[in-house]
């Protein structure tokens, strides 16, 4: 299955009882009724190339600020594992933020960046081809998207890898 | 403490003793299939390379000839189910 980054929009309210209980968030993401939920959505294994398009870094070096659209270093439980390690959450306000930024992204802009061979070097999660943009691209357009109603409902984001 | 990249992360992860290295040669290239990826053609290279620093300088994973069964602690707790 590979590295998964999914995208749960949560209510502040939602956000605040799993920030003082974690048990439910991972109960809410592996019950039964999680692949019906439309309020989660995964990347794929598109987020490492996300990272690289949107920084020019791979995750584990990445100081810019959009990082924090899958990996907002404000962590759920430091101490649950939600498959490869805890979740990150993103206050309404904040997913206001980094929409603002990321709704003017474009296609254009994101193809400017794909470098795939500079993106194997950087050892960005998976590998890296020079016909891969598409796919990157599909999975941007699906963040955005998230993003944007997400800040329409006033909504937090919570992101965890699987 | 050994902060693993994550290849080495989800190699360790998948070293549930019940596969053999051809197996998981072929998990890895339906991972690309289904994702409609490119499939790299080092893969395979890339794949025992890696493996081979888990067993070598890690000593994170054993090779063995037949199934084991794999310690506890060592197996993944979750699974996520797939959307349908």
């Amino acid at each position: 299955m590979g590295m998964i980054a999914n995208l749960l929009r949560v209510t502040t309210a939602e956000l605040e009882t799993y920030l003082l209980d974690s048990s439910l968030l991972e109960g809410r993401i592996y019950s039964e009724e999680a692949a019906e939920d439309q309020n989660l959505i995964d990347v794929d294994k598109a987020w490492d190339g996300i990272i690289f398009l949107l920084t020019g870094q791979n995750i584990q070096n990445a100081d810019h600020p959009l990082v924090q659209v899958l990996f907002s270093g404000q962590l759920i439980d430091e101490e649950q594992d939600l498959g490869y390690g805890p979740g990150h959450y993103l206050t309404s306000d904040q997913v206001k933020d980094l929409n603002e930024k990321i709704s003017k992204i474009t296609t254009e802009d994101l193809k400017q960046k794909y470098n795939s061979k500079q993106m194997n070097e950087l050892d960005v999660y998976p590998i890296w081809d020079e016909d891969s943009f598409d796919y990157l691209d599909e999975n941007f357009k699906l963040l955005q998207q998230t993003y944007a109603e997400a800040a329409n409902k006033e909504q937090a984001i919570i992101t965890f890898l699987n | 403490m050994v902060t693993l990249d994550f290849w080495s992360q989800e190699m360790f992860l998948d070293a549930n003793g019940q596969k053999t290295v051809t197996e998981y040669l072929t998990v890895l290239i339906n991972q690309f299939q289904e994702s409609k990826m490119e499939i790299p053609g080092d893969l395979d290279e890339f794949m025992i390379e890696t493996l081979e620093s888990l067993n070598n300088d890690l000593n994170a994973i054993e090779f063995s000839n037949s199934p084991i069964k794999v310690a506890p602690e060592f197996e993944n707790p979750l699974n996520k189910k797939p959307k349908n």
